[in-house]
């Protein structure tokens, strides 16, 4: 969870992202909240990406270069969050198992 | 996190070696450019870089360390310009010299190469903060 948000905040000036996520974990708000909060993060990221992507079609004053840098930095983001992901469904799976 | 800082620093270094490239189209492409705006022959360009603080973070002790890079400006070079002898041309001055920009092709073509490598090892600094950025994902994997 916590390199998710840390990913996202870094790649641009959204750290309020991070710091909306330092206070619900402060005030004690549950996982859940901030599974939603880390995957919203991404998916702030997938927009952004996109559109850079779309300003750049519409030859606005876009790089190049930042346009792929965001398209990566996006999809980093977005594989974290799978292997987080996935740690999770495991760790649920084990859970599961215990009964039998 | 500091490979993000490490690209945006990357990232930085591609824009300033874009504008130099620029410098180095204008240039080359005005290097017979006897009329200006301000009257005269075309003056060669430069551009000027800048290390910059990067403002990611400036709490943290490294990121108020690195720096990143800019381009301030874009400034004349103020050496002599090129005089032929044409008396036909139509800027000739009363004895029959033109005043040619003071634009050297072959240090424009010097500084294209030099650009474009420089432009090359931040690609490669890009390619390489992804790689590790993917090889940190393996640890979970």
């Amino acid at each position: 969870m916590d390199t998710t948000l840390k990913i996202d905040s870094a790649a641009g000036p959204d750290s309020l992202l991070l710091d909306r996520a330092k206070g619900s974990r402060e005030t004690g708000s549950d996982f859940a909240a901030n599974l939603k909060q880390a995957i919203d993060a991404v998916d702030e990221l997938q927009h952004e990406s996109e559109s850079i992507q779309v300003a750049y079609a519409r030859n606005e004053d876009v790089e190049l270069h930042d346009v792929l840098i965001k398209i990566e930095e996006a999809e980093v983001a977005f594989k974290t969050m799978m292997q987080i992901r996935n740690k999770l469904v495991d760790a649920y799976r084990e859970v599961m198992r215990m009964g039998s | 996190m500091s490979l993000e800082r490490a690209l945006g620093i990357g990232a930085t270094g591609l824009t300033a070696q874009r504008t130099r490239m620029e410098v180095v189209s204008s240039n080359l492409a005005n290097s017979h450019t006897t009329r200006t705006p301000d009257g005269g022959p075309y003056r060669r360009k430069q551009p000027i870089f800048e290390a910059q603080a990067i403002d990611l973070f400036p709490s943290d002790a490294l990121g108020r360390s690195v720096r990143a890079v800019r381009v301030v400006q874009v400034v004349d070079d103020p050496s002599d310009f090129m005089v032929r002898h044409e008396p036909g041309h139509p800027d000739a001055d009363e004895r029959g010299f033109v005043e040619y920009p003071n634009v050297d092709p072959i240090r424009e073509m010097v500084d294209m190469l030099s650009a474009t490598r420089s432009y090359e090892a931040n690609v490669t600094l890009v390619r390489s903060v992804r790689e590790m950025m993917q090889s940190a994902l393996q640890i979970l994997a």
